[in-house]
C-alpha cells in the first residue's frame, strides 16, 4: 500500500467506469489534469480578491441617498 | 378625538392616514414619496382589507429621535405618532369594539390573529412620516423566495395580541438619520434578537458614527446633527458599539455579491450594501445620484439554471439569485432589486470607428424611473465567535471543484454538482437533519449526535437536487488549521472521486489549499481499484 494512504475499504471508482479511465486516474496524465485544474483555481481565487479588495475612496466616501 | 378608528382599506383611504397622521405633510408630499408607489403594490400584493388606525402611539424609536433632537427645536413636534395596523379581512369599526369587549364574539381574536399583515408608524414630521414599519414578507413562492432573518414582533392593540413576522423598517428623516442609519437601524433589528445585544435608536446610531471623524472632510460632513450621511469607517463605528464585528468585503460584480449576500444571510445575518445609485445607465443622459446604503434582507432564487462562473465553470446555489430584497429607506421594506445586464457604449468613442460596448451586471431598483444600483461592497455586523470568513472556505471549495471537474469529465452521464454554501448554527444544523438527509440511506445518528462549534459553514454538493456530500467547517476555528468537523457522504459518484485524487494530493503543483487537502485526507482511502470484471 503507499505510504500516502491509510487503511480503508476498497471503494468501487465508478460502477460503469472503464478500466483506461481507472489507469488514467494512476497516470502522470492525471496528475498533469489535476495539477493544471489547481493551477487554474489559483488564478481564479487571485481574481476573485482582486474583486474583494475594497478601493480607500469607496470607504470613505459619505452615503448620502 | 376616539382613540382608533376603522376604515377599509384604498389606497385613496391609506394617503388620507398618512396625511391626517402626520398634519405637517400634505397630500401631495404624499403622493410624491416613492414609497406611496410602493405601498400600493405591496399592500395589493398581501391583500389589505381594513386598516385599523391607532392614535397616540408612544413610539420608542421616534420617542429617542425626538427626545435627543426635536424637542429642542423653535417649532414645536408633537411626541406622539399614528399607528396604522393592516389586515387581510374585512371588517367594520362596531365590528372591532365588539371583539375588544369580548374577543370571542363577532370577529375573533383568533381570525383578526390569523389575518394581520402588520403595521406603520406615522411620524408627525414634515415629510418623513414613514416611521417603525413591521409588514409581512411576499409570499414564498414555493421556497424560491427566502427572507431567513426575520424575527417576530408583538402587537399589542388595546388588549389584543397579535404578532408580525418581519424586520423592521424606517425611513430616514434626513435629521438625526440618513439612509445609512436607517439600514443599520433595520440590520440591528436582526442581530440584535441574534446575538442579544441592545437595539439602538436612529438617533443614538447617528451620534456613535460621528464620534468617529469621517476621513474627508470636503466630502463627508463632520456634524453629528443634522446628518447628511456616513462613510463606511463610521458605519462600523456605530457596528463595533453595539457589540459586533464590523466586516467589509468588495462585492463589485454580481457573482461576488451574490455568494457573500446568501452565505450570511442563510445565517440570518443581515448585511449592509452600499451601491451608487445611477439613473439612465447606458444612455448619453446617464448620471450618478450618489451612495445609498440598503439593508439586505432577502432574496429571490428564481433562474431555474444555475450560473458557472470563471474558467473552471465553478456552480454555486446563490448564482440562481435573480433577485434581491432590501430594506431601501427611500422605497420601502422587502424593495425588489432585480439583476439586469446593460449595455454600456463608449460615447466618447470616434464616430467613425466601431462603437466599444461593455457589459456590466447591475441592480434595477424599486425607485421611480429607471434607476440602477451598482455595487461597491458590503458590511456585515458579525458576532465575534464568526472568524472564519466566506472566503476561506469559498475559495477552498472553488478549488476542490476545479480538481473533481478535471475528473468528472471522463466519467459518462455524471452531472455536474451544484455547491451550496452558507452560514449556519449547530443548533440550526441539527434541526435541518431529518428533512435534509430524508431518503438519502445514511445514518442520520452521527449527525444529531456529532460534537459541533456554535457557527459552522455549511457546504452543501448537490446534483439533480440531490444532496450528496454534506461538509461541516468550523467558522470560529483558525484559518490555517483544520476546520472540517463533519462530513456527511452518499457514497456517490463525488466521493469516489475525491478518493482517487486524495491518493495524490500531495502531488499536485501548486500545493492545494489548506481547507482544500483537509477534504480530501477524509476521503483517503486505499488505492483505485476497477469493479469492473
Amino acid at each position: 500500500m503507499n505510504a500516502s494512504t491509510h487503511l480503508g475499504e476498497f471503494l468501487p471508482l465508478y460502477k460503469s467506469m472503464p478500466q483506461q479511465l481507472v489507469d488514467w486516474v494512476n497516470s502522470e496524465d492525471f496528475m498533469r489534469a489535476i495539477s493544471s485544474a489547481a493551477d487554474i483555481a489559483d488564478r481564479s481565487i487571485a481574481t476573485l480578491n482582486k474583486e474583494r479588495a475594497v478601493q480607500a475612496e469607496n470607504l470613505y466616501q459619505p452615503i448620502t441617498l | 378625538m376616539p382613540a382608533f378608528n376603522v376604515l377599509n382599506y384604498t389606497v385613496e383611504n391609506l394617503v388620507q392616514c398618512f396625511v391626517d397622521g402626520s398634519p405637517l405633510t400634505s397630500k401631495e408630499d404624499v403622493l410624491a414619496k416613492r414609497h406611496y408607489d410602493y405601498f400600493e403594490e405591496y399592500f395589493k400584493a398581501l391583500g389589505a382589507a381594513t386598516i385599523v388606525v391607532e392614535r397616540n402611539y408612544t413610539d420608542r424609536d421616534y420617542l429617542e429621535d425626538y427626545a435627543a433632537y426635536y424637542d429642542r427645536c423653535f417649532q414645536e413636534y408633537s411626541r406622539r405618532t399614528v399607528r396604522l395596523h393592516f389586515f387581510k379581512v374585512a371588517f367594520d369599526r362596531e365590528q372591532f369594539e365588539s371583539t375588544l369587549v369580548d374577543p370571542d364574539i363577532g370577529i375573533t381574536e383568533k381570525e383578526l390573529f390569523g389575518a394581520y399583515l402588520g403595521f406603520v408608524v406615522i411620524k408627525p414630521l414634515p415629510q418623513t412620516v414613514v416611521g417603525r414599519t413591521c409588514l409581512m414578507t411576499y409570499p414564498t413562492n414555493g421556497g424560491q423566495r427566502q427572507f431567513p432573518s426575520l424575527r417576530t414582533y408583538p402587537v399589542n392593540l388595546f388588549g389584543l395580541l397579535l404578532e408580525v413576522h418581519s424586520l423592521a423598517f424606517q425611513e430616514q428623516d434626513t435629521v438625526v438619520a440618513a439612509c445609512a442609519t436607517s439600514a443599520l437601524w433595520s440590520c440591528f433589528q436582526g442581530t440584535g434578537k441574534l446575538f442579544q445585544h441592545v437595539i439602538p435608536s436612529p438617533v443614538e446610531i447617528t451620534s456613535w458614527a460621528g464620534d468617529h471623524m469621517p476621513e474627508n472632510l470636503l466630502a463627508a460632513s463632520a456634524r453629528r446633527f443634522p446628518n447628511a450621511g456616513l462613510t463606511c469607517t463610521q458605519m462600523a463605528h456605530a457596528i463595533r458599539r453595539v457589540g459586533l464585528e464590523p466586516f467589509v468585503v468588495g462585492t463589485n460584480t454580481r457573482y461576488s455579491l451574490n455568494g457573500v449576500m446568501y452565505a450570511y444571510l442563510r445565517g440570518k445575518i443581515p448585511s449592509i450594501l452600499a451601491c451608487n445609485l445611477i439613473s439612465n445607465l447606458g444612455t448619453p443622459q446617464s448620471s450618478v445620484l450618489g451612495g445609498h446604503a440598503i439593508a439586505l434582507t432577502g432574496f429571490s432564487l428564481a433562474n431555474p439554471l444555475p450560473l458557472g462562473w470563471g474558467p473552471t465553470g465553478f456552480i454555486l446555489r446563490s448564482s440562481r439569485i435573480e433577485k434581491i430584497y432590501g430594506h431601501d429607506d427611500q422605497v420601502g421594506p422587502f424593495a425588489r432589486m432585480v439583476w439586469d445586464t446593460v449595455q454600456i457604449p463608449n460615447f466618447g468613442a470616434n464616430a467613425h470607428s466601431n462603437l466599444v460596448v461593455n457589459q456590466i451586471d447591475t441592480l434595477k431598483t424599486s425607485w421611480r424611473g429607471n434607476i440602477c444600483a451598482e455595487p461597491m461592497y458590503v458590511l456585515l455586523p458579525l458576532y465575534h465567535k464568526i472568524r472564519v470568513p466566506f472566503s476561506v472556505i469559498h475559495d477552498a471549495i472553488l478549488s476542490l471543484d476545479a480538481l473533481l471537474e478535471s475528473m468528472r469529465v471522463h466519467l459518462p452521464n455524471q452531472t455536474r454538482g451544484e455547491w451550496d454554501i452558507y452560514l449556519t448554527t449547530a443548533s440550526d444544523y441539527k434541526l435541518s437533519v431529518r428533512t435534509d438527509y430524508l431518503g438519502l440511506k445514511v445514518d442520520i445518528k452521527p449527525s444529531l449526535l456529532v460534537d459541533l462549534p456554535r457557527f459552522l459553514w455549511r457546504v452543501t454538493l448537490r446534483t439533480d437536487e440531490q444532496i450528496q456530500l454534506d461538509f461541516l467547517f468550523d467558522a470560529t476555528g483558525v484559518a490555517q488549521h483544520d476546520l472540517l468537523v463533519h462530513v456527511v457522504s452518499t457514497g456517490c459518484a463525488y466521493a469516489q472521486m475525491l478518493g482517487a485524487i486524495a491518493v495524490h494530493m500531495d502531488q499536485i503543483k501548486p500545493p492545494i489549499l489548506v481547507q482544500t487537502k483537509v477534504v480530501l485526507k477524509r476521503f483517503l482511502v486505499s488505492p483505485v481499484q476497477s469493479t469492473v470484471e
